[in-house]
């Protein structure tokens, strides 16, 4: 089959590899239709995710077809038409039991790894790194699905790839972001980056009510989309550099009621901090840099909720804690429980509350993947989505 | 011979524990100073300190681990790790007390032949591909709580290991703790085995008990092998438009 592997930074191939086999009771092989190139997929391409490997195949949205099935999968046949969520969660332990489904304690086999960064391990994820399980991703032409009998989702009705594929990851983060929020009627939510997931948080958080959304990054078409699609009031911040005291000033001086940080570790930002972290990140004394995670937890109103869906990998400096403490603000974040929120998001798509295709702006060969990460990295040609197809 | 009861980490963990700590401060209050001062030197500390910071976090899990290496020659290597399955004692206990079932939970050990109650046979494949095989008797059996076994004298590796299971809060399965103790001999055998043994032992323990849960809890292993035997980064690529079996398959049924 064909794949996309790794073979360090911002070098990728498309290359043929022995196709996917069963290989535990629980697993599927799905035939991959569609798939898609993650924000977070990005970290790996710039080189920022330790124990990744040459070789390695990346991807960790997609669908596709079942063609075969393992003696311990009754739920799904071959034919049957899939979501394959990005965390692997076997089902039985005490964390899926209770939803949280990243959390899953028996799907990393490299879970020594993520202990010794993490203090625990989070469940296995689709290529995204030997620590969180070394898995072989899915942007590729086949995958072999773990815990098939729990993760993928059937879709039955007729909605095409491109409404449900984003059920595997984004969708779902943006959602889990917004309801991180706690939203409450009347509430102003904040979310810095208007990439996919911000995009999701956007809609989401209007989805769970409410009044305002105030979207924030410097590219304009990103701005254009979140105010288009997601009915959100920008905030470039290259024209408001000081963002903390714009909010303030578009809230009455109370600041949001909630912030997202749609953003991560690879944060770009303006002055003497943003230099700062770019020093600490060239001497190793800090892995990420969190631009917005400490403008939006100075901006947030006092005893409220700072949502943290971007993806941090490591260590971080300078952050307020002391406005997290003497403001009262409840932090959350977490990978997504992605199997928590497909089937309500599912429904909420059949039932047009939300059209996850309004920010797919690339439809390419599996084959251009290559030059698309640098296409999105850079946020060329207006990419704020690109859908891979591994047949074309 | 090993303790029969529960292990602690002994004293040279500690000591690793401590140089660790004081490394990290270290590190953090060299980068300070060195953010402090600024400059040309300001920035070299700083990275002085990085690196120390660095170095302690990325040794926090050996430290944690296993005591020091100088307990590998000559002295017993002890350790303990506790893990929650989402199971009843019972149905744990019972899984365990068939030893053959321990070289799917146990890694390196290829195969453990039950002679009687409570004889066995044990052989253990080292990284080199040698072999180290030894006897070992059941010396304690209470169902549902304990079960400890040891070497007979003779084996290559004297060692032991005790495995408890305990109720959990309620609703939440049993706590199994599981203890691998082992004494190299002295003299150039010691230091080949040490050397030849698959991992540290205190990984040995913690896998052991992951494998366990993951079997007990979900029927299987987790691996990450897209392919029996392979993992994605271990695939050779094949030249471009070869093809493989499925992908040939699916194109001469025209799909």
């Amino acid at each position: 089959m064909k794949a996309l592997r790794w073979y360090g930074r911002e070098n990728l191939k498309v290359e043929t590899v022995p196709d996917p086999e069963i290989v535990n009771p629980r697993d599927a092989i799905v035939r991959i239709t569609s798939t898609a190139i993650c924000g977070s997929d990005l970290h790996m391409y710039d080189g920022y995710i330790p124990t990744m490997h040459a070789g390695d195949i990346l991807g960790h949205e997609f669908m596709g077809e079942v063609v075969e099935v393992g003696s311990g999968v009754a739920n799904l046949k071959p034919g049957d038409r899939v979501v394959v969520p990005f965390t692997i969660s076997c089902g039985a332990c005490f964390f899926c039991k209770n939803q949280l489904w990243s959390a899953c304690e028996n799907t990393n086999p490299n879970a020594e790894m993520a202990e010794a960064l993490f203090g625990h391990t989070t469940a296995g994820i689709y290529g995204y790194s030997h620590m969180t399980g070394g898995y072989a991703g899915g942007q590729s032409q086949y995958a072999r699905v773990p815990f098939a009998d729990v993760g993928p989702l059937k879709i039955e009705s007729d909605l095409t790839d491109e409404q449900v594929l984003f059920l595997s990851d984004i969708l779902p983060t943006g959602y889990m972001a917004a309801e991180n929020c706690n939203i409450q009627p009347g509430d102003t939510v904040a979310v810095w980056g208007c990439g996919p997931v911000g995009q999701f948080a956007i809609q989401s958080a209007y989805m769970l009510g409410a009044e305002r959304v105030i979207a924030i990054d410097r590219f304009p078409e990103r701005l254009e989309m979140a105010g288009r699609v997601g009915h959100a009031e920008p905030l470039n911040y290259e024209l408001h550099p000081d963002v903390v005291d714009e909010l303030k000033s578009r809230t009455g001086g109370m600041g949001p009621d909630a912030c997202i940080d749609a953003v991560g570790s690879e944060a770009h930002g303006t002055g003497m901090q943003y230099m700062y972290d770019r020093a600490m990140q060239a001497v190793r004394m800090e892995s990420d840099r969190p631009t917005a995670l400490r403008q939006a937890i100075q901006a947030c109103r006092k005893g409220g909720h700072v949502s943290v869906p971007g993806v941090y990998g490591g260590f971080i400096n300078m952050v307020p804690m002391g406005s997290v403490v003497n403001k009262g603000l409840t932090l959350k974040s977490g990978q997504t429980h992605v199997q928590r929120y497909m089937p309500k998001l599912l429904g909420a798509i059949e039932a047009g509350e939300i059209d996850p295709t309004s920010i797919v702006t690339h439809r390419l060969p599996l084959d251009d993947a290559p030059d698309a990460y640098r296409t999105f990295r850079d946020k060329q040609e207006g990419c704020v989505k690109v859908i891979l197809n591994p047949w074309a | 011979m090993a303790s029969q009861e529960l292990g602690r980490a002994g004293p040279s963990a500690n000591g690793a524990k401590l140089v660790r700590t004081a490394s990290m401060w270290g590190g953090g209050m060299l980068a300070l100073s060195g953010l402090a001062r600024g400059g040309i030197t300001g920035l070299a500390t700083t990275a002085a300190g990085g690196g120390l910071v660095y170095a302690a976090l990325k040794d926090k899990s050996a430290g944690q681990r296993s005591p020091s290496a100088a307990t590998h020659h000559g002295a017993t290597v002890k350790e303990e790790r506790s893990v929650t399955i989402d199971k009843p004692r019972d149905e744990l206990y019972r899984y365990w007390r068939d030893l053959t079932h321990l070289p799917r939970i146990m890694e390196g050990i290829e195969s453990v032949e039950v002679r009687d109650q409570t004889h066995s046979h044990w052989t253990m494949l080292l990284s080199s591909g040698g072999r180290i095989e030894w006897d070992a008797e059941v010396f304690a059996d209470e169902p549902g709580a304990r079960i400890a076994w040891k070497s007979l004298n003779g084996s290559d590796i004297a060692n032991a290991g005790t495995v408890l299971f305990k109720d959990g809060p309620p609703g939440r399965g049993t706590i199994v703790s599981l203890v691998i103790n082992y004494d190299p001999p002295a003299g150039p055998l010691g230091k080949l085995v040490a050397q030849l043994m698959p991992q540290e032992p205190g990984k040995v323990a913690g896998k052991a008990l992951r494998r366990f849960k993951q079997l007990m809890e979900t029927g299987e292993i987790a691996t990450a092998e897209y392919r029996p035997g392979l993992t994605s980064n271990q695939a050779q690529a094949t030249p471009d438009g070869t093809g493989t079996e499925r992908t040939i398959a699916m194109a001469g049924a025209g799909i």
